[in-house]
């Protein structure tokens, strides 16, 4: 029967032996062949079983009923669980256990026998740091709650089971700090997830998008991430991780919008420097949302504003390109986007070579040919630069720079204003699991503002937040 | 990291909702100009007076904690009296919503878009007040909260340029109350009025906030406005001098536009305009938002976003429809009939409801110690 649901893979090995357990059974095992260790199933399975001799010793009366308990005596493998059904079998033998039959029983084992290939450790490469760990997570579930568990050695960490996906059966564990996470908080994580019932989770991702508050909007309210230290420092401050197999990125929950701003490394870093960074990129946001619809605004509605030096050039270069400025940044802008795309998805010798011919020779004839204008071309290097700043943000800055690009084209300033307030009053409106998702800025608290707009030194720490709360 | 409740207003959104409203749409005028150079002890005076019907706005809070003002009427006027007077409220804030919104949308049409029609400007506005509002009260105030530290740093950074440039002349200020009380007491009734009464609509947000904060946070915000407010009459009447200021249709953008500062700072008028867009946008959203809650009360309506689109449609038609030109609009038809409603609004009605509620809780307490004894 099990053959007639597994026997077409060519992965799944059948093997039958007489099993010596006063005197010879009948038996098989069965295993796929890339998930376990053959030495394994050979030093903890079959030797042990088919020594002769060796087993009426140590199982002097084995009743039916005792399968597990006298087997669990000869075999010497790590762990062993008694299944009853062949749907139990099928689904462990998948995962790489290797299952046991044995002539006359209604029972079959499950024996530990797991040794899977997986990438080794390496250095994440979404979030590079320079001081600081240099793990990432893999995508072996099982290793990834071992790094999380190394970073926090005690047992208020929880990780909890689940499976998900009705095809995939992807294994699923939720990590939280018993007594600092609200239990609110983790039940509801754990009812929007029983919630879904997804076909398949490939990646994290799947659940994200099944999972988060607000389908529809360009904010990310699920944060994500590589490396096991900037996870424990999350489940350190109450947050909920979930952890998928088969992907690096583990998901955490809630997610503030002001932590798209800052990395691990802000806390490994002295204060000086770190609130210095973290002022850059507050300026690297508004830059690169806020440049090119300001040019557009200013060039086309209020030449007024600037100053008369810096007009007249402006207009000298701009007036030998043929296009209207708001087009002119709409092709640099697609322009900008093609290369960033390309020089992701090349392979990394070429994608350099790529952004040397895309930036240096484009440009540089673009503004040579009057296609486009040089300050247009410096201002649209300083929109994509700040943008490279703040990766998590990626999207996020894209869409609101072309929506504040468009309203600045019809309607110059005004047009900025209007577009930045619907954009305010829409980060207002979000929630991260319950949480408003500008917080701590707007429900102000003076508490959270230690990790906000500044990193205040780690000795004061503990005073701030006594002062604070 | 904690949960909040987003139907509760925190004390900084208060604070922030408050002071944005009050100074809102000052930035637009020279208060209390009829008294020449000293119309900066006119916002003063009229401050202090303000602080009163404070005191009793927030005492009627106190005393009816949890309860908005729409309901404060029901119950202690009754059903049939409350009623109308509700919709009078919610008229005339509606008004005042439709003032705030064309003063906006006339500025932004002279100052940024001469070219753009003001249909076009104000219905954008409306567009994007209303996609606001229709997000519910958590965001007005979160977004209030948010913008008022900008708000502040522009107007702080105004001011500042103002005096260190070279038009600065402290004489102008001289001689102080040369005439008198007499003109300074003549202008504080109507300054009292606008802005500092205007704090009655906060009796429909009240029941937001938390009952203990709201005497201490309503006072300290309302006092803060109350000096930005007089420290730009004084700035004002310094670098343009009481006779330009008294005339000039945008006082404060004149001061701007003064500015110079080594050749390198010039044109700020870019400052002055976000502090307009967002001063009026918040005294505009509040009377817009009371309006909505009176509405809702009175229609007992459980849609609010439909509520919210109705006035917003209404305000555009109102004000494209009714309202003419700014100078107009603010010398004789604002005079003519706002300036008599006010005094019902502002103060007749919340004072005789608050001294019904101190009669009330006198007979209250009179009936229980005969219950006792």
């Amino acid at each position: 029967m099990l053959q007639e649901r597994l026997g077409i893979n060519d992965d799944i090995v059948f093997r039958s032996f007489d099993a010596q357990i006063i005197g010879p059974i009948r038996a098989f095992i069965c295993y796929n062949s890339g998930l376990v260790g053959q030495a394994m199933i050979h030093e903890h399975i079959l030797k042990p079983l088919m020594e002769v001799g060796n087993n009426e010793r140590r199982a002097p009366d084995t009743s039916i009923n005792q399968l597990s308990l006298a087997l669990s005596q000869i075999l010497n493998a790590s762990s062993v669980r008694e299944i009853r059904t062949i749907e139990e079998a099928t689904n462990e033998i998948l995962s790489g256990q290797t299952a046991l039959f044995l002539d006359g029983f209604d029972s079959a084992l499950s024996i530990e026998t797991r040794d899977v290939e997986h990438r080794p450790i390496s250095e994440p490469a979404t979030e590079a740091v320079v001081r600081g760990p240099r793990e990432g997570f893999t995508e072996m579930i099982e290793l990834n709650t071992a790094l999380i568990r190394r970073k926090i050695t005690n047992p208020d960490l929880v990780f909890e089971k689940m499976t998900l996906g009705s095809k995939t059966k992807t294994k699923i564990r939720l990590a939280y700090m018993k007594g600092i996470a609200d239990p609110d908080l983790v039940a509801e994580v754990k009812t929007r997830l029983s919630r879904i019932s997804p076909n398949s989770v490939l990646e994290s991702g799947y659940l994200e998008q099944l999972i988060e508050d607000h389908p529809f909007t360009i904010f990310p309210t699920i944060g994500n991430s590589e490396r096991p230290d900037s996870v424990a420092m999350k489940l350190l401050e109450g947050k909920v991780a979930i952890l998928c197999d088969g992907t690096p990125f583990v998901l955490i929950v809630p997610h503030f919008f002001v932590e798209s701003l800052h990395v691990s490394e802000d806390y490994y870093m002295r204060p000086y420097i770190a609130n210095f960074v973290i002022l850059l990129r507050y300026i690297a946001l508004l830059l690169t949302v806020y440049t090119p619809a300001l040019y557009v605004s200013l060039t086309s509605y209020h030449q007024g504003m600037i100053p008369t030096i810096l007009l007249t050039t402006i207009a000298a270069t701009e007036e030998r390109v043929p296009f209207p400025v708001i087009l002119e940044v709409i092709l640099i802008g697609v322009a900008f986007e093609l290369i960033r795309e390309a020089g992701i998805r090349m392979p990394r010798p070429i994608g350099s070579a790529m952004t040397i011919v895309g930036a240096l020779i484009i440009g540089e004839a673009a503004v040579q040919a009057g296609l486009v204008s040089a300050p247009m071309v410096i201002n649209m290097a300083v929109t994509g630069i700040s943008g490279i700043l703040i990766p998590a943000l990626n999207s996020v800055v894209l869409f609101t720079r072309i929506f504040l690009l468009l309203l600045a084209g019809g309607l110059g300033f005004y047009g900025i204003l209007i577009g930045s307030l619907i954009i305010v009053s829409h980060i207002c409106s979000l929630q991260s699991f319950g949480y408003p998702y500008l917080s701590p800025i707007a429900p102000f608290r003076s508490k959270g503002w230690n990790n906000t707009f500044m990193r205040i030194p780690i000795r004061l720490k503990k005073k701030w937040l006594r002062q604070g709360r | 990291m904690e949960r909040i409740q987003t139907t509760r207003l925190t004390k900084t959104q208060l604070l922030s909702m408050i002071t944005l409203y009050e100074i809102g749409s000052t930035t637009l005028f020279a208060m209390g100009i009829g008294a020449k150079q000293d119309a900066w002890v006119v916002v003063l005076l009229a401050m202090l007076v303000g602080f009163l019907l404070l005191w009793v706005y927030t005492d009627i809070a106190r005393r009816m904690p949890g309860a908005g003002w729409e309901e404060i009427l029901d119950s202690v006027l009754g059903k049939w009296l409350a009623a109308p007077l509700i919709f009078f409220y919610a008229c005339y804030f509606f008004y005042d919503a439709c003032l705030n919104f064309f003063e906006f949308g006339e500025i932004i049409h002279l100052h940024l878009l001469s070219n753009t029609p003001t249909l076009v400007i104000n219905s954008v506005f409306a567009v994007t007040v209303m996609y606001m509002l229709a997000l519910g009260l958590a965001v007005l105030a979160r977004t209030s909260e948010l913008l008022m530290p900008i708000f502040l740093v522009f107007l702080l950074f105004t001011l500042f340029f103002a005096v260190i440039s070279r038009h600065f002349e402290v004489s102008q200020l001289l001689p102080v109350l040369s005439d008198g009380m007499a003109p300074v007491l003549k202008e504080v009734p109507t300054t009292v009025t606008f802005p500092f009464g205007e704090t009655a609509v906060f009796l429909f947000y009240w029941k937001y906030a938390e009952r203990n904060q709201i005497r201490s946070t309503a006072f300290r915000s309302v006092g803060f406005a109350g000096l930005l407010i007089t420290a730009m009459q004084i700035v004002i009447i310094t670098v343009l001098g009481p006779g330009l200021a008294a005339n000039a249709t945008l006082p404060l953008m004149e001061v701007v536009l003064s500015i110079n500062i080594g050749e390198i700072l010039t044109n700020l008028d870019v400052l002055l305009v976000v502090m307009i867009f967002i001063g009026g946008l918040f005294k505009m959203s509040i009377n817009y938002f009371a309006v909505v809650l009176a509405l809702s009360y009175l229609f007992r309506a459980t849609n609010r976003v439909v509520i919210v689109i109705i006035t917003g449609i209404g305000i555009l038609w109102y004000s494209m429809a009714h309202l003419e030109t700014l100078p107009r609009q603010r010398w004789i038809a604002g005079k003519e009939l706002i300036w008599q409603m006010d005094h019902y609004i502002y103060q007749l009605i919340p004072l005789l409801v608050w001294i019904l509620l101190v009669l009330n809780k006198k007979r209250m307490a009179g009936r229980e110690a005969e219950g006792a004894s």
